[in-house]
């Protein structure tokens, strides 16, 4: 089956399910809070998805200790950006009507047309991430209905979060906030309050999930919430690959993201997290741009469990992220592997925290950031063995690749041992880009921006090739788009 | 975070207060607390509970023949301090060798220069002395000079500021071997200053040995300016005192100048060594390196933080860090920070990192060639250690060296 099929009838789908929402839609004013961050706007949104008592209280509760600590805004990472009016911002708004979007995609810009060409995006996708509306008369069985059926079989479960409180409560209060606590930091307990929208996913004992769980088959998941919510649980024995984002870019009039993802991963259990992330990164001269401050975090609670974070940030004006992994189970194992693009007036600082806590524990990161234009690149990563942590081991290289002289690559490392039997080994190096490797690929005949985009992309052959297959293809072409303009 | 009350960035310390109101001056009496970037893994807190009194206010030792002792190594030249104050040059010494000069500079009261600097402020405010050692210009000389800071304390604990200028003139070339003993009955607190400016061809070789008793407290602070084409290279080996902390500052600001910083920590029982340094690659051509060894035994605690700034000008930098360490038991702890901040592009900037223990692999080689575990244990720390004292080029200052190794390799063995 092509991929086009399924997201057309993904898409079709959302227009059959339609009606919910039209009753939702009617009263224009009644769907959208109004600017402003105050108790009224959380019961408000606690309200408008039906939400239990504990969850409100808890939502109360996170938004009493953000208000307390609304003048401890992070300041250490390194980026800078105008003080964010969390006032004047827009909380919640139901999702855009697909009817208002272009007929078709004669109507969409063509600068946005052209980057799904270089994407290679079928053309049902375009339509789609373009936001046409599509017939309904496309589909009579719906693709993304015999997934889930193929997946509730398993006892998968996979809906939006806010399906999932009402539906799986006891899951929800069980695991909501274990991994990443209300008081977290600042932009967590933020999203504490106001979230809105995201995945949960659980996969029950002894399951292998026998496909990649994509944001593109969850079908509200079209418009991607300002502050999302994405909590998966993976039971012993059990395996799941979720997929977030996508290689197009993204645009959104909300300019702060701020999402809290948690994982929990029990006895020999996997989960593998992919991202590609290209939000809309600003023009230029650095105007506008999504800033993107987001927390992940994967507990390996279980024995033998194993979680894996995979991530490619090619997008937002600022990019501050670092999933992490709190290795507590005895024999666990966390993967971080990433790319970086920074380019024009891009910043981003990102890396991730290894948390040794159990025995014999084993964590690997692979960052290679690659800062162009004017940008500003950081890797800012932190391994820590406990002293419980015999036997343990870790492994992290991270390399960054300057393009330009206007940019900047920073490597901020936190390597911290309690414990006399395990091992740390950490590399770093910072470099240019080849001359011998770049004027091989000029005799050859390829063109200065395609030779850099080629070698680019051999910098970051090891993280690439952890991506799921699908993503992995588009993933490289995004990497040269990225680049564009940043070369001669 | 913290959704609570942001951690302070200051300690209150009394003492410090006292002493600097004394002076007039009613700020920069507090100390940097682990909520600063850079103290995050060295705590000064149980400094601020000590009542320190300023250590130029006592007399130092008078039957002290400083000449005359074996404890201070002599080598032929020296320059000697006691609780910070510079011991008059004549009495003891063979004069210096022509070129060489040393002056007492005036105290830079209220000097806001380092006010963001709590330790450096209270330095220069507080201090006895200000030394300036001036080499002359094509001046070489191959012995080394030593400057000794010998802390003497009776009942009361001291504060004690050494503050020395070094400044080598124009293709000037020496050593110097900076040591810091003591001879305690109570604790004291070192707190130094060595500014250091290199001009043009000028080569310096600084060697630092800190051998203060047990249980007393030292924080050290050079910085260092490079002019075309110098050298430095500085050799720390952090043996005594229960927390010490050696902080180098190096700019890089003349082109193809060059820059080595070995660090060595050999610790026991509750020390916490701390070395951080911040290089600035201010132009272009320049080399820096700095490689860190350790070796943790008991409860001790190391810190190793490195940063390299690369500024836009700074084309065709070299720059390595490599910090290694060794834990001996199972409580020892090291935190590491190396950190690269870069601007420029066509740089060759690296850094690697690797903690853990002694390979078993190689333990069990030498116990297969008839080693006890001990012995082999031993073997192998000297040969990780070695390799960091081979680059000491003086004989007599690597013998010097290596037999504070020795000692620590004979409470190592006794305590095992």
């Amino acid at each position: 089956m092509k991929d086009s099929e399924i997201i057309g009838r993904d898409e079709a789908e959302l227009i059959a399910n339609k009606p919910y929402e039209y009753g939702f839609v009617t009263d224009i004013e009644a769907d959208s809070a109004p600017p402003g961050l105050n108790e009224d706007i959380i019961r408000f949104i606690s309200s408008k998805k039906s939400e239990p008592e504990w969850l409100l209280n808890w939502r109360l509760n996170a938004f009493d200790k953000w208000k307390n600590a609304v003048d401890s805004e992070p300041d250490w990472a390194n980026v800078s950006y105008p003080p964010i009016k969390f006032e004047e911002a827009c909380y919640y708004s139901a999702p855009k009507s697909k009817v208002d979007g272009p007929k078709s995609l004669e109507e969409v810009d063509p600068e946005l047309l052209k980057t799904y060409e270089k994407l290679g995006i079928p053309l049902r996708e375009q339509e789609m991430l373009a936001g046409v509306a599509v017939d309904a008369v496309f589909d009579s069985v719906s693709v993304a209905t015999t997934f889930k059926d193929k997946l509730s079989e398993l006892g998968v479960i996979f809906c939006p979060i806010s399906e999932a409180v009402k539906n799986h409560s006891d899951l929800v209060r069980k695991y909501l906030g274990s991994v990443v606590p209300v008081t977290d930091n600042f932009y967590s307990t933020l999203n504490s309050a106001v979230f809105t929208d995201g995945s949960f996913v659980y996969v029950p004992e002894g399951v292998r999930c026998p496909m990649e769980l994509s944001t593109y088959f969850r079908i509200n998941a079209a418009n991607t919430g300002q502050f999302e919510r994405t909590l998966i649980i993976a039971e012993p024995d059990s395996y799941v690959s979720y997929l977030e984002g996508c290689t197009a870019p993204m645009r959104d009039e909300n300019q702060l993201h701020a999402a809290v993802v948690e994982l929990v991963a029990l006895d020999n259990a996997e989960i593998k997290y992919s991202t590609v992330q290209n939000w809309y990164p600003g023009d230029e001269e650095g105007n506008g741009g999504i800033y993107n401050f987001v927390t992940k975090r994967g507990a390996c609670r279980g024995n033998n469990s194993k979680i894996s974070w995979t991530q490619v940030e090619t997008g937002s004006a600022i990019t501050w992220k670092y999933p992490s992994c709190i290795l507590q189970g005895d024999g666990s194992v966390g993967e971080f592997y990433s790319i970086a693009i920074t380019n024009n007036l891009q910043q981003a600082d990102t890396g991730t925290k290894m948390v040794h806590i159990g025995k014999n524990t084993k964590s690997r990161i692979i960052s290679k950031g690659i800062a162009a234009g004017k940008s500003n690149s950081t890797y800012r990563g932190l391994v820590r063995m406990q002293s419980g942590a015999s036997g343990s081991r870790n492994y992290t290289q991270c390399d960054s690749l300057l393009l330009g002289n206007q940019c900047g690559a920073h490597t901020i490392p936190y390597i911290e041992s309690k414990n006399q039997s395990s091992e740390i080994e950490h590399e770093a190096t910072t470099s240019k880009i080849n001359e011998d490797q770049l004027f091989y690929c000029r005799q050859r005949g390829i063109g200065e921006e395609d030779a850099v985009a080629l070698i680019v992309n051999g910098f970051c052959r090891e993280v690439l090739q952890e991506l799921p297959m699908e993503f992995a293809v588009e993933a490289q072409k995004l990497v040269a788009i990225s680049l564009e303009g940043s070369v001669g | 975070m913290s959704t609570g009350v942001t951690k302070s960035k200051k300690i209150e310390f009394p003492y410090a207060n006292a002493a600097l109101l004394k002076l007039g001056v009613t700020e920069g009496g507090f100390l940097p607390s682990t909520a600063e970037e850079s103290w995050k893994y060295t705590n000064l807190a149980r400094l601020a509970k000590i009542p320190f009194e300023n250590g130029n206010t006592t007399n130092y030792h008078s039957n002290l023949d400083p000449s005359s002792s074996d404890k201070f190594n002599n080598f032929s030249h020296q320059l000697f301090f006691i609780n910070g104050k510079f011991i008059s040059h004549d009495n003891f010494f063979p004069p210096l060798p022509m070129g060489i000069k040393v002056d007492l500079l005036d105290k830079k009261s209220n000097n806001n220069e380092y006010k963001n600097n709590s330790l450096l402020f209270m330095n220069q405010n507080l201090c006895s002395d200000r030394v300036k050692i001036t080499i002359g210009a094509k001046i070489k000389f191959n012995e080394p000079i030593s400057l000794i800071f010998y802390n003497y304390t009776k009942d009361k604990p001291l504060a004690i500021y050494p503050n020395v200028e070094i400044v080598l003139e124009e293709d000037s070339n020496i050593t110097i071997i900076e040591q810091h003993l003591s001879e305690t009955l109570s604790t004291y607190w070192e707190n130094s200053f060595i500014d250091i400016d290199l001009h043009k061809n000028a080569e310096l070789k600084h060697y630092k040995l800190n051998n203060g008793c047990p249980d007393t407290l030292s924080t050290s602070y050079s910085n260092v300016l490079q002019d075309l084409n110098s050298k430095y290279l500085c050799f720390n080996l952090a043996y005594g005192s229960t927390l010490y902390r050696n902080e180098t500052h190096v700019s890089l600001n003349g082109e193809n100048s060059e820059c080595n910083l070995y660090e060595a920590h050999l610790l026991n029982h509750k020390q916490h060594a701390d070395t951080t340094s911040i290089i600035s690659h201010n132009v272009p051509n320049c080399i820096s390196k700095k490689l860190y060894r350790g070796v943790l035994n008991d409860n001790s605690r190391a810190v190793a933080q490195a940063k390299v700034k690369v500024s836009k000008l700074a084309q065709l930098t070299d720059a390595q860090q490599l910090f290694r360490g060794i834990l001996l038991s199972p409580n020892a702890e090291i935190n590491t920070k190396p950190e690269l901040e870069i601007f420029a592009d066509d740089v060759k900037c690296s850094h690697g990192a690797a903690v853990g223990s002694l390979d078993e692999e190689q333990i069990f080689y030498l116990r297969s060639r008839g080693l006890n575990e001990s012995a082999s244990k031993i073997l192998l720390i000297e040969a990780f250690m070695n390799e960091h004292f081979a680059m000491i080029e003086n004989p007599r200052i690597r013998e010097l060296m290596l037999g504070v190794f020795d000692n620590w390799i004979t409470i190592h063995r006794k305590h095992n």
